[in-house]
């Protein structure tokens, strides 16, 4: 690994454990405290193994792949949920080429608590939204979104706004930040 | 980034948060609760770089 990689990886580290901390700041008050925000870490993927296993995944991601995604983009952003020993939720992400977009690119719950199963989606976009101002972009997008219901609820009423594939880029929602 | 600016953040991120965590129609809760992944892992394995806008 070249010097210059190396320095990037460890100083976009500690913009993301700031903007993990930013955001679990703001988390509303039925969450503060009792979901922790973390990195995509060895605790992260060690429980991923065990849930892995199980049948009631609805896609088939191997997210051991995440640690070398975020070497390969040391400005990505990797963020896992907890509620004590329990993964809620990983959710992995890395700036446009130009830096100016944080895109969101990828969720997956684990977690069926009906207190907080509703809201992981709600944590990640915080989360993102913490780490693209961090870094300075103006606009986080959600890549390839697929359920026309979440589309269309995102659209109209979290100031998102839809736009389609072009030029082979994927689909994504889009919002200033 | 100097405590100012970490500040100022935070305070734009709690107002974000209301907007997001607020009560919500009971059938998007219901496909909120449902739904367990947004967004396509053919993201990381095929990541757009360059030509993307």
């Amino acid at each position: 690994m070249q010097l210059s990689h190396s320095r990037t990886l460890t100083k976009y580290d500690e913009l993301r454990k700031q903007a993990r901390q930013l955001a679990s700041n703001s988390l509303p008050s039925h969450l503060k405290h009792i979901l922790q925000l973390e990195s995509v870490n060895h605790r992260a993927l060690s429980a991923f193994k065990t849930l892995q296993k199980q049948d009631i995944r609805k896609v088939d991601w191997d997210w051991c792949f995440a640690p070398k995604f975020c070497i390969r983009y040391p400005k990505a952003f990797d963020l896992s949920v907890w509620h004590g020993n329990s993964l809620c939720s990983l959710t992995l992400g890395r700036p446009t080429y130009k830096g100016t977009e944080m895109r969101l690119d990828f969720i997956e719950k684990f977690t069926e608590n009906p207190v907080f199963s509703g809201d992981m989606f709600g944590i990640s976009l915080i989360a993102y939204e913490a780490y693209g101002k961090v870094i300075g972009a103006k606009q986080l997008r959600i890549m390839n979104p697929e359920n026309d219901k979440l589309i269309k609820y995102y659209s109209s009423y979290n100031g998102f706004s839809y736009q389609k594939s072009l030029k082979g880029n994927p689909h994504y929602l889009v919002k200033s930040i | 980034m100097t405590p100012e600016e970490l500040k100022k953040i935070e305070e734009e991120l709690k107002k974000s948060s209301k907007e997001i965590f607020k009560p919500r129609p009971k059938d998007i809760q219901e496909e909120l609760e449902k739904e367990t992944f947004l967004g396509n892992p053919d993201n990381l394995a095929e990541p757009t770089d360059v030509d993307e806008s």
